[in-house]
């Protein structure tokens, strides 16, 4: 339908369709979406409104401590509200949008109910630990359920988890030639990345699973690439395996994008981070070399003239793959 | 037989298109979301290094402010004569872009210094993104012309009137995307227009919503009856999205009942929008998006959505146990609204098949 839609657009911006029949153009070919599809989608954006602000409202509650109620009160209403939340699965299928929202519901609350014990018993509401459980108390739901949602959240628990038991045993380094601190973030995020490629492979590809696998492999690509420039800008440092590490990323990435599944988005994503590398590299080692205003001139039309490079290669993959759908449909 | 050729069958069928089907020119095909975004950080980022190159290269030159608005002047006139020739390769298109952008600084900032009033630099920036907006050959140039020409709108209206450009930004940009396909002539033009004033809706009422909390009193109108205008700002976008959501669902639904929850539901989020400055205009346009299944403006909403929700809850000033019974409130008034979405999806789906 969205493909039609389009050629229906591309041809009225050409001229070759009158722009006052494009409104009826694209009513007779049932080029938009029907009300009930429609509807069908602002219901279950609402639901997810819905369930982030009930799921806010009860960690809100419980972070105002309030002193009025009793701590066997407290933990029956916590309790209380993750029994709520996990009963709409006893009538509802868990691939139903209600079923997904009461299981994503029920997975927040189990993080305001160990906040609760971690705020009771003087352990703390932010220590590692707590996201940690959070995260290994939930796992089984995000195995069950397969949600591209939930795997995001364990995730993001595990990286926060991650992030304050650095700080909280004071590790500032880790092992040479590793032995910065974002390779732990790189080296979790890749994992998940290959985890969740190994656990959907054999899923129909869904939008919410193509994005959920973009996500993270944009998240690795953002650190390892930080990584990268710092490395550049640092020569002490003894991370000598970063450059190396960020190619056979690239290759990887390359095999995954270009090779395995066509995917122009993350391929443009790459040739960012590329860009962005190369010309840190350039300015820091031409730095001494050149003038100032030489080298900005340079970097100017060095930024403008690969993106520009970029562009014509990921245009002429794209009209490619075009060709190629259509001797598919063809034959 | 393809499906391109299948559809202009259709059409044809139809009486709505004559003759063969045109043959596409590959050439022809407006970038692809990815092409843009990577064309765009990049043409931003090397605008940066050109700028620098500029004030590094005439800095004895440059240091009256005079002569810099002046280089600035030849910038933006260079692009504008480049982008307005037949066929431009990509790269140039990117400089040009870089070109432009690092012109309207150098006026701005030449302005800027030689009169020392940000007004006046203000209004030369507004006639120079309306010089750009109508003589530049780029779309996306256009696009960015008018999100600088609203920026420059809301400098220029200065602390006593800047928040009643919401309304009026509201209305523009909601009207514009509604009557997106009738226009369709006018696309060059209208299109890029839509996108600009619809990024600048959406920094207005973030800018709101932060001159809301107590860390930026500062961008207030006028603290004394600060709580007044921006009821006043409120209640005036409320009518306009009002108004505007009428049309769509007169346009979109159907169905009597529906038509009439659809209204309440306008109603409500209308009246909520007083107490939640800017909430109307981000919920009128996520619904238009919908209508027209136009995925980047229903992404763009929706991320907007959250950032408003997070940034609203976490300004306002009261204890967490008012926020949380206005969390919980609005969670459940949310489940009912989409219990009787579902139910009303349900079955029109199943009058589609009935149909069908």
């Amino acid at each position: 339908m969205s493909a039609n839609r389009q050629q229906i657009l591309d041809w009225a911006a050409s001229g070759h369709l009158d722009a006052d029949k494009l409104e009826q153009a694209l009513a007779v070919t049932n080029s938009l979406p029907s009300s009930a599809a429609n509807l069908r989608f602002l219901s279950r954006v609402v639901l997810a409104f819905a369930v982030l602000l009930l799921c806010s409202g009860v960690i809100f509650f419980f972070a105002y401590n309030w002193d009025d109620l009793s701590r066997y009160s407290k933990f029956a209403l916590a309790q209380g509200a993750l029994i709520v939340s996990l009963l709409p699965l006893l009538r509802i299928n868990l691939q139903q949008p209600t079923g997904q929202a009461a299981m994503f519901a029920a997975s927040l609350l189990v993080g305001a109910l160990l906040a609760l014990v971690g705020q009771t018993y003087q352990s703390g509401a932010d220590t590692y630990q707590l996201f940690l459980v959070w995260a290994a108390l939930i796992t089984p739901w995000v195995l069950i359920a397969r949600m591209p949602a939930l795997w995001l959240l364990l995730l993001v628990l595990l990286n926060v988890s991650l992030g304050l038991a650095l700080n909280a045993l004071s590790i500032r380094h880790l092992f040479a030639p590793f032995s910065n601190l974002g390779w732990s973030f790189f080296a979790l995020n890749s994992t998940a990345v290959g985890l969740w490629m190994l656990a959907t492979q054999r899923l129909a590809a869904t939008r919410l699973l193509l994005w959920g696998e973009r996500v993270i492999n944009l998240y690795s690509l953002l650190i390892i690439t930080v990584l990268a420039i710092g490395y550049v800008y640092s020569w002490s440092n003894p991370d000598g395996l970063t450059l190396p590490v960020w190619a056979a990323f690239s290759a990887f990435w390359l095999y995954l994008y270009r090779l395995r599944q066509l995917d122009l988005m993350m391929l443009s994503a790459l040739v960012m981070a590329a860009i962005v590398l190369t010309v840190a590299t350039l300015a820091h080692a031409l730095s001494g070399i050149f003038p100032n205003d030489g080298l900005y001139f340079l970097l100017a039309l060095l930024v403008t003239g690969l993106s520009s490079a970029a562009a014509v290669w990921l245009r002429k993959l794209s009209q490619h793959a075009v060709l190629a759908s259509n001797s598919g449909s063809r034959s | 037989m393809t499906q391109s050729a299948a559809l202009w069958q259709h059409l044809q069928q139809a009486g709505l298109v004559t003759g063969e089907m045109p043959v596409p020119n590959p050439d022809d095909q407006p970038p692809a979301l990815f092409l843009r975004v990577l064309l765009g950080a990049s043409g931003w980022l090397s605008a940066v290094f050109f700028c620098v190159f500029i004030a590094a290269f005439f800095v004895s030159f440059l240091s009256q402010a005079d002569t810099m608005w002046g280089v600035g002047v030849v910038l933006c006139a260079l692009s504008i004569w480049i982008s307005r020739m037949a066929k431009i390769p990509l790269f140039v298109e990117q400089f040009i872009f870089a070109c432009s952008l690092a012109g309207q600084v150098f006026i701005v900032y030449g302005i800027w210094e030689s009169s020392a009033s940000g007004q006046l630099a203000a209004a030369a920036l507004l006639i120079l993104e309306l010089i750009l907006f109508a003589s530049m050959g780029v779309r996306s140039q256009r696009a960015t012309a008018v999100f600088l020409a609203c920026a420059a709108l809301l400098w220029l209206l200065g602390q006593h009137a800047w928040l009643y450009a919401l309304p009026v930004l509201s209305a523009a940009a909601a009207w514009l995307w509604l009557n997106r396909l009738r226009f369709y002539k006018g696309a060059a033009y209208l299109q890029p227009a839509t996108v600009g004033l619809t990024l600048a809706l959406c920094a207005t009422i973030f800018i709101a919503l932060l001159a809301n909390s107590t860390e930026l009193t500062w961008l207030r109108l006028a603290p004394s009856n600060w709580h007044t205008q921006v009821w006043i700002a409120a209640a005036l976008s409320s009518l306009v999205c009002l108004f505007l959501a009428w049309q769509l669902i007169q346009r979109s639904v159907q169905q009597p009942q529906l038509r009439t929850i659809a209204l309440l539901a306008s109603v409500g989020i209308g009246l909520i929008n007083l107490k939640m400055l800017g909430l109307a205009p981000l919920c009128l346009l996520l619904c238009i998006g919908v209508a027209l299944a136009h995925t980047r403006l229903i992404w763009l909403n929706l991320m907007c959505l959250v950032a408003y929700l997070l940034l609203y809850y976490y300004s306002l000033n009261n204890s967490l146990l008012y926020k949380s019974i206005l969390l919980c409130a609005s969670g459940v008034i949310l489940l009912t609204l989409y219990a009787v979405l579902n139910r009303y999806a349900n079955t029109l789906a199943v009058g589609d098949k009935a149909h069908a």
